[in-house]
């Protein structure tokens, strides 16, 4: 049964493939080009043999290992070859020489047996430890990558590298690399077996080699490149699946559910076509790799009838070469579809590389520590490129105090919110926690001492206990309660089918907005900062329980220097100090009682919202 | 109903029945191929034997023209094999994601309970891997059939030679049997290992700002690597048993070599075969062990494929779709060509005429919006609203709406949407540009005017109160906004969406708490500016909202009070207490 439209697909198909079609692609993807960085061949080289450096013993006996499987390997046909020389001994062949050549050749057989399944083991070794290691680093940068990078690169590509990246590599160190590794020793000594069956068929070896290299060198940088399109048309498809499936109910609304499946389409298609580009790359060299190979027939053909008949070269030599000849064809054909795939990691390797060595991890500016709750920002400014979005401001916060951040989106508030829970670098100025600069302080002493709660709530992977411990992680099963108890989401945690160990998250109980966010205030009691700055904590109520995130805020904040971000004046009424934004200017300071009485932009907003 | 069993049979069915000749065609020139690489050695076994040792330099060369010509006719039935075979595989990687994608998104689908991770790997992964049995059978039947034609020859020269092939083929078929289970075991544990840790990555990532807001980058670190450290443990010991699989498969191969090698050696002693046959012989026995362990792999592969292929049809039957569905197959017939953008106001038609009363029968009391009407709606506890909301979509018990007079039921709701918007609280954008973001369901007429240029999208942003986008956004309407709004903040992504649904221009507009994520001020700004954008005479707007200033510019206000349903000006209700503590912030 085949189907009309997919007719006219495959019409398409064959189009699209003859085209050169890449820059079509480019252009198309480069909407979603890399904003974290991508190392070059030689970083990642430089860096993989750095890494290799530190494993030195193991990669040795690695190397030793394969290289016995390799040589046992190419002994089986230079021993069949004698068999036949013993057949065809001029004073007539006798089977014990065959039985001593046969029990000869399981013993070499056994050899090979042992050696390649401990070199394989050893080659696997190496390589998961080594991905092991680099995974553990990509995520370590992952984690400092600076808020305003996030910001800008959105975190699709910082996902990509974790999970794509990871992932596609991890699939090559498992199925082919260690394949790789030893077929390329087996051709290798191959090669040299043959050279050593007599001097005559090292001409054999030097007249092909050049081929391979020639084929190599011709496919490997073409592929190369497009696998480098290719990675990003697949992180780009990812995201673009990923947010249609999330925004279903949108879709719906909308009837926008072609247009989102042809949008998914057309990724789908950039990311199908570079795959066709590279098959065609793939027959074109196994086209070019047939030349070497019928030579090489050719040549041991020839040459072995006058090393035969003119030299006197025993039969046996020919038939060990024509079988090595033989014995070559086929890891070298198979060597080249696995390339597919050893270039496809490499292409992310580069990433995950890009992103170790470009980042650096995050480390103590200095000594510097924290001595109490106060906040004093000087001379501080802020700008996104050239766009100015915080005027210079001076600002002291005493211990204990409240402040509320009032004005318009785009006032600057959540900026100057980010910097003064030293989230954000500013653009000029100094911002001291406690008395210490933070250009000069001590990473977790600051980490631990100020918490930043943003709209962006997230329920991690896990049971819930785990969830809370990730602020402390020594919190005993009371400190959990008890710190549900002051959010207020104690009742619904006692409800949970196993309490403290259900599992939430994506793939557990799915907790509503609100009860996610009342488990970020959770996490900011067990944390316990000195200072707490609330961006929007309270501002996506729903439609209920604004209340109730109020109230869990108002007790999360006891006793802490508190900034709000105030969406609602409710919240901004009770704070020892208002500033009212505008333009990235303060324009007005002071208590609620204080700016009714100034009559400016507060009370006028105010008025207009307690009518 | 397909029993489970043969679950996976139905998505490979597909793909095959899909494009029966060129399996066909890819199949034959395959095994053409095989075949053909398979006489190589005996060609080369009869040119050492005729040729070299008979000293006939004529018929040497005539051999090995012979050859040649044989590899070259193999490769050029490879090279069509092969293309075909790719073709194929990506071609149905693309139609299975496709495929995935239409059923996730077509409103007629059954929604499934699954985490969109999920689907995600079902539709990237699962689609990519099930295909590859495109390239499974392309080459291990062929192969598999080379081999045994390898095995007839060897029995045609001696039924021994036939005898211990067949026996060293057999070793290695009931030695597969034992370790496959086992290897498939090991890889499958590292595979689920290996996702954990990748399923961990992606969720560290996710709440990154989370993460660093709380400052506990370090400890997140640590619960990483634990999973880490598992999966490397797990892929560690799948290396050590594929190790000894392939150990064990080389020391069979290699006592089949030895044997053959022994019996041949005996033949030709003894005169039954000549040394051409010899050579022949020992020179095909190499090159088929090497084919066969290249066979035997194929097992684990095959249950790679067949369990992509499940999971595939599992998520398909979940969808209540088939892969015959027209729906499907029109999804797939209509996916664009490379380059080819997705179309921005494709099915946008003309303005719709007004259709109202919007009429709601809850249960406790009723709620209409007339064509003209700005109503905005009380709902002092989430219960309420959600009974609202789903008398909207048709699916409540115990209350149910209608539009111009027609109930509203799921089965009508597809067709409704044209007039009526029910814009969901939680923001979803998708990628385009911020002028696309708007039109995304503007009607034809308002977009393609070119006299007033943007001043459509303009007037949308301004009852949002987001005008002042154009002026944050670089590249003012032609910013490229990306998936889910990720370089948007969440106020600009709510007031963005709510622009959306105004520049849709729907005769019948719901809104659910549209202003949760704006500060007070914009709030005030947005109230104004969305009731004078909606109050036009055939247009009716319901907002679902405690914000007051929304609902002080409402030409009505319903307030679903607890004693049934009462109606007003928000200042008439906050005379009520109970209004007044619903909606005082």
């Amino acid at each position: 049964m085949t189907m009309p439209t997919n007719e006219a697909s495959e019409r398409e198909l064959d189009l699209i493939t003859s085209m050169r079609e890449e820059d079509d692609v480019a252009r198309q993807l480069s909407r979603h080009a890399e904003l974290l960085p991508i190392a070059t061949g030689r970083q990642t080289l430089r860096f993989l043999l750095t890494r290799l450096g530190s494993m030195r013993l193991a990669f040795v006996l690695m190397v030793l290992t394969v290289l016995a499987a390799a040589i046992a390997g190419a002994a089986v046909p230079r021993l069949i070859g004698t068999v036949v020389d013993v057949v065809t001994a001029p004073e007539g062949g006798h089977m014990e020489g065959v039985w001593v050549l046969a029990a000869v050749m399981v013993g070499v057989g056994v050899l090979q047996a042992v050696c390649s399944a401990l070199g394989q083991a050893q080659v696997s070794a190496l390589g998961q430890r080594l991905l092991a290691g680099m995974r553990e680093d990509v995520i370590d940068r992952a984690l400092d990558l600076p808020a305003q990078t996030m910001e800008r690169a959105g975190i699709g590509d910082a996902l990509s590298r974790v999970a794509d990246d990871v992932a596609v590599t991890a699939k090559a160190v498992t199925n082919i690399v260690p394949w790789i590794i030893t077929v390329t020793f087996q051709i290798t000594i191959t090669l040299v077996a043959l050279a050593m069956l007599s001097p005559y068929l090292l001409l054999v070896v030097v007249a092909i080699l050049p081929f391979y290299i020639a084929a190599l060198r011709w496919f490997l940088p073409r592929t190369n490149r497009i696998y480098r399109v290719e990675r990003i048309a697949l992180g780009a498809r990812a995201q673009g699946l990923l947010s249609a499936i999330n925004g279903v109910p949108t879709v719906h609304a909308y009837e926008i559910e072609q247009r989102e499946t042809r949008h998914v389409a057309a990724l789908s298609r950039s990311a199908y076509s570079l795959k066709m580009r590279i098959m065609n790359l793939v027959i074109s060299v196994a086209w070019i790799m047939t030349v070497p190979e019928l030579l090489a027939i050719t040549l041991v053909l020839v040459l072995g009838f006058f090393l035969v008949n003119s030299v006197g070269v025993p039969v046996g030599v020919v038939a060990s070469a024509g079988i090595y000849i033989l014995t070559l064809l086929w890891p070298l054909q198979s060597l080249i579809f696995s390339l597919d795939d050893a270039q496809s990691a490499a292409a992310s390797l580069m990433r995950m590389v890009g992103v170790i060595v470009s980042i650096d991890p995050a480390v103590s500016p200095g000594p510097e520590e924290p001595a109490d709750g106060s906040v004093e920002l000087t001379g501080i400014a802020h700008s996104y490129g050239q766009q100015r979005v915080l005027e210079p401001i001076d600002l002291t916060i005493e211990e204990g105090e409240t402040i509320a951040l009032v004005g318009a989106s785009g006032a600057g508030k959540s900026t100057l919110a980010s910097i003064i829970a030293g989230t954000l670098r500013p653009s000029e100025g100094t911002v001291r926690h406690g008395g210490a600069d933070l250009s000069r302080a001590q990473l977790d002493a600051v980490r631990a001492h100020a918490v930043i709660v943003s709209q962006d709530v997230h329920v991690f992977h896990g049971t819930l206990a785990d969830d809370l411990r990730l602020a402390a992680p020594d919190a005993s099963e009371e400190d959990l309660w008890a710190a549900l108890g002051t959010v207020g989401a104690d009742s619904w945690a006692e409800l949970l089918p196993h309490r403290l160990d259900t599992a939430v998250g994506e793939k557990g109980e799915r907790l509503s907005a609100e009860q996610a966010q009342q488990l970020a205030l959770a996490r900011v009691a067990l944390k316990d900062p000195a200072i707490l700055v609330m961006d929007e904590a309270t501002a996506d109520e729903g439609s209920s329980g604004a209340r109730v995130l109020e109230r869990a805020a108002l007790a999360v904040a006891e006793g802490r220097t508190t900034v709000i971000v105030a969406h609602r004046l409710s919240q901004a009424m009770h704070a020892d100090r208002i500033l009212v934004m505008a333009d990235g200017h303060v324009i007005e300071s002071g208590s609620h009682a204080d700016l009714l009485a100034a009559d400016g932009q507060y009370a006028r907003l105010w008025a207009a919202w307690s009518r | 109903m397909t029993s489970p069993t043969a679950a996976h049979v139905r998505t490979l069915r597909t793909i095959i029945a899909r494009h029966p000749a060129k399996v066909t065609a890819a199949v034959a020139a395959s095994i053409v191929t095989e075949t053909l690489e398979m006489s190589v050695p005996i060609i080369f076994g009869f040119a050492v034997d005729r040729g070299i040792l008979g000293g006939d330099l004529t018929l040497l060369l005539q051999l090995a023209a012979l050859a040649v010509l044989v590899r070259l006719v193999a490769m050029a039935a490879w090279s069509f094999s092969f293309h075909w075979a790719m073709q194929l595989r990506m071609a149905e990687q693309h139609n299975l994601r496709v495929a995935l994608t239409a059923a996730a998104l077509h409103p007629g689908s059954r929604p499934v309970d699954r985490p969109a991770g999920e689907v995600l790997s079902i539709a990237t992964s699962d689609a990519d891997n099930a295909p590859d049995f495109f390239d499974m059978i392309g080459w291990a039947l062929p192969a598999a059939i080379a081999v045994l034609g390898a095995g007839a020859w060897m029995a045609f020269v001696s039924p021994w030679l036939g005898l211990a092939v067949l026996i060293g083929i057999l070793l290695e078929i009931v030695g597969l049997r034992v370790v496959t289970p086992v290897l498939s075991r090991k890889y499958d544990d590292q595979q689920s290992r290996a996702a954990d840790a990748a399923s961990t990555a992606t969720d560290l990532v996710h709440g990154l700002r989370v993460l660093q807001g709380l400052g506990v980058q370090h400890r997140a670190r640590l619960n990483y690597r634990a999973s880490s450290r598992v999966a490397l443990r797990a892929a560690l010991t799948n290396a050590r048993f594929s190790g000894v699989a392939n150990g064990m498969m080389i020391l069979v191969s290699t006592l089949m070599i030895a044997s053959v090698v022994v019996l041949a050696a005996s033949l030709t002693l003894s005169g039954a075969i000549t040394v051409g046959a010899l050579i022949a012989v020992v020179s095909l026995i190499r090159t088929m062990s090497g084919m066969m362990h290249g066979l035997s792999g194929v097992p684990v592969w095959w249950a790679s494929i067949s369990t992509s292929a499940k999971r595939i049809d599992r998520l398909m039957a979940d969808f209540g779709r088939t892969h015959e569905d027209p729906v499907i197959r029109e999804a797939i017939a209509a996916s664009p060509a490379v380059g080819e953008a997705a179309p921005v106001t494709r099915g946008n038609g003309p303005r719709r005429d007004g259709v109202g009363p919007l009429a709601l029968e809850l249960p406790d009391g009723c709620i209409e919006v007339a064509d003209g009407e700005v109503v905005g709606v009380v709902a002092p506890t989430a219960r309420d609203a959600h009974t609202v909301l789903t008398a909207l979509a048709g699916t409540a018990g115990d209350a149910s709406a209608s539009l111009g007079g027609e109930a509203i039921t799921p089965g009508t709701l597809q067709e409704r949407r044209r007039d009526l918007l029910i814009e969901p609280h939680t923001v979803d954008l998708f990628d385009g540009t911020l002028r696309e973001q708007l039109a995304t369901r503007a009607p034809e007429k308002s977009v393609d005017h070119l006299d007033d240029g943007d001043a459509w999208a303009r007037s949308a942003l301004e009852a949002a109160g987001a005008l002042d986008l154009l002026g944050i956004l670089s590249d003012g309407f032609d910013t490229r906004i990306q998936d889910r709004g990720s370089n948007l903040s969440g106020g600009q992504r709510q007031r963005l969406a709510l622009a959306r649904a105004v520049a849709a221009d729907p005769p019948a507009l719901v809104l659910h708490d549209p202003t949760t994520a704006v500060d007070a001020v914009t709030e005030q700004n947005i109230g104004e500016a969305l009731a004078a954008a909606r109050r036009v005479p055939d247009r009716l707007t319901l907002i679902l909202t405690r914000a007051p200033s929304l609902l002080v510019q409402a030409d009505r206000v319903v307030f679903l009070a607890p004693t049934g349903a009462v109606s007003g000006t928000h200042f008439d209700l906050m005379e009520r207490d109970d209004y007044a503590e619903v909606v005082k912030r």
